[in-house]
């Protein structure tokens, strides 16, 4: 596998992605998003692995999409958009999909679209410094993968959506039940591993059935209509584009990103319910 | 080769051609089928797919392959023959385009089911259905699966526990068959219903595809949303 933006290892019967733009907080771009469909393939496709991994190099795990490419690839349309949401959807959604448990092991950032990421994985394990949330309102984005009800209670689902909480920490993740451990700062790998090399002991089939069984249980609740209804409204919110959206990127453009976020966050300063 | 692939306009024709042994399939044969299906919507410039046969019959089922000596397990026989015959039925499913059967002659078992997953059947007078299975006491739950929110529930119990054979007609009343032709005229109405699909625009039939697929499954007031959203989505990118 030719892989620039991410990496493979295999170890002990547990594949493990790295996403691997640790210079950008492995924020996800176009080439990511196909790399790991590509690693997703190959996983399914080896009969010796039995869980796959995912986790960031460098000090996060993800900032989520790449906006920085979404700023200058300037989508626009429904016909354009649909295109990136549904990669992005895909995407996250193979974890969730895939025959063989997936883990994702989590330190720093881990937000809007790679936040929707792990939680689509089946197990996520935290290290204490990680900080979960869904942005997206602050600065005029939807939601693509509208994962975290399914998660959490509607309320508290809500809460965090509504007001753009990106800093849910190890902790409160746990509480909220959106991640399964929180483990020492750096040892969220080790930790998944361990949990991987468990894993990887029960026999595949009895694995991969049970998986389905558990995943069919959502399902039959209605997840993949629900998720595809607020994957259309999402369609809706890009391309028509909300003010706030077409400022942050304005400024993106012309100041930088850095730039955009500072002016994001200035607009809720003292302003934040906590 | 048991199945033919041909594509123009952004129309893939998948034919079964297998005549001489009624268009009989293998689970290899299914599982390339549903392989052609899915390949076929993901060109770009796809409009429909429509799957065909040569010959006198249209499919009359499926090549159950030689006995293998040990009784194979519940899990074995999930893997290697119950999921390649979903699968087919499942591409068929997600397709992002409309899928069209083309039923020039009987169309039994898995021949029948498949052309019920289809979105639409055009069918000759000649066509045939039946669901023979209880013959062997299989319960045919798979083809039922097929005929589910397509088919009159009543004819489909009724073509399952009779194992009687209808024809085109009696097919057309019960909404496995939406248009009834006289054979020699069969091509000619298929022609004219691609030619229209062709000179739409792929994301309109898109939307036509995934609505028909998914809003059978909402509940009534998200199913009414879904539809509205579909419908502004492909309006604001004309």
């Amino acid at each position: 596998m030719d892989l620039t933006t991410v990496r493979f290892e295999r170890a002990d019967r547990v594949g493990t992605l790295t996403l691997n733009r640790p210079e950008r907080l492995n924020a996800m771009n176009r080439v990511m998003l196909q790399e790991i469909n590509q690693v997703c393939d190959a996983v399914e496709a080896d009969a010796e692995l039995r869980v796959l991994i995912v986790t960031g190099a460098g000090t996060a795990f993800s900032s989520g999409f790449d906006l920085k490419e979404q700023m200058e690839a300037r989508p626009s349309g429904a016909e354009q958009w649909r295109k990136v949401l549904d990669d992005d959807f895909n995407a996250t959604m193979r974890f969730w999909s895939l025959s063989k448990p997936t883990i994702a092991a989590v330190q720093g950032h881990c937000l809007a679209g790679a936040c929707e990421l792990a939680l689509a994985c089946d197990i996520t394990i935290a290290a204490e410094n990680a900080l979960f949330g869904e942005p997206e309102l602050k600065f005029g984005a939807g939601i693509v993968t509208m994962i975290l009800p399914w998660m959490t209670g509607p309320k508290q689902a809500k809460e965090i959506i509504f007001n753009g909480i990106d800093n849910v920490s190890a902790a409160e993740a746990l509480r909220l039940g959106l991640i399964n451990r929180v483990v020492p700062n750096g040892e969220h790998l080790n930790a998944a591993m361990a949990m991987a090399r468990h894993i990887a002991a029960v026999d595949p089939v009895l694995m991969r059935e049970t998986k389905k069984a558990i995943n069919r249980t959502f399902e039959i609740a209605g997840m993949r209509e629900a998720l595809q209804t607020a994957l259309e409204i999402d369609l809706h919110i890009e391309s028509h584009g909300s003010p706030d959206k077409r400022q942050f990127m304005e400024i993106a453009r012309r100041d930088g990103l850095r730039a955009a976020i500072a002016w994001r966050d200035a607009r809720f300063a003292g302003r934040t319910a906590t | 080769m048991n199945l033919l692939v041909n594509e123009q306009s952004g129309i893939t024709r998948i034919t079964f051609n297998r005549p001489e042994r009624g268009n009989v399939l293998a689970i290899d044969d299914l599982r390339e089928l549903a392989a052609a299906v899915g390949k076929a919507g993901q060109r770009e410039d796809a409009r429909a797919i429509v799957l065909a046969a040569n010959g006198e019959d249209f499919c009359r089922g499926r090549d159950a392959g030689p006995k293998s000596a040990a009784r194979p397990t519940a899990l074995q026989l999930r893997a290697q023959v119950i999921d390649p015959i979903l699968g087919a039925y499942r591409a068929i499913y997600e397709s992002p385009v409309p899928v069209i059967a083309l039923v020039q002659g009987p169309a039994l078992g898995f021949g029948c089911a498949i052309a019920s997953a289809c979105d639409v059947v055009i069918a000759s007078d000649r066509a045939r259905f039946s669901l023979p299975e209880m013959h062997t006491n299989l319960p045919p739950t798979l083809a039922i699966s097929a005929h589910l929110r397509r088919v009159a529930p009543k004819m489909t119990a009724f073509l399952v526990l009779s194992q009687d054979e209808i024809d085109a007609a009696r097919a057309a009343e019960t909404g496995l068959v939406s248009l009834v032709v006289p054979h020699a005229e069969l091509e000619q109405a298929l022609g004219k219903l691609t030619a229209t699909i062709a000179s739409r625009l792929p994301t309109a039939l898109r939307a036509v595809k995934e609505y028909l697929r998914s809003a059978p499954y909402m509940e009534a007031r998200g199913a009414a949303d879904f539809g509205g959203n579909l419908l502004a989505g492909v309006l604001a990118s004309q």
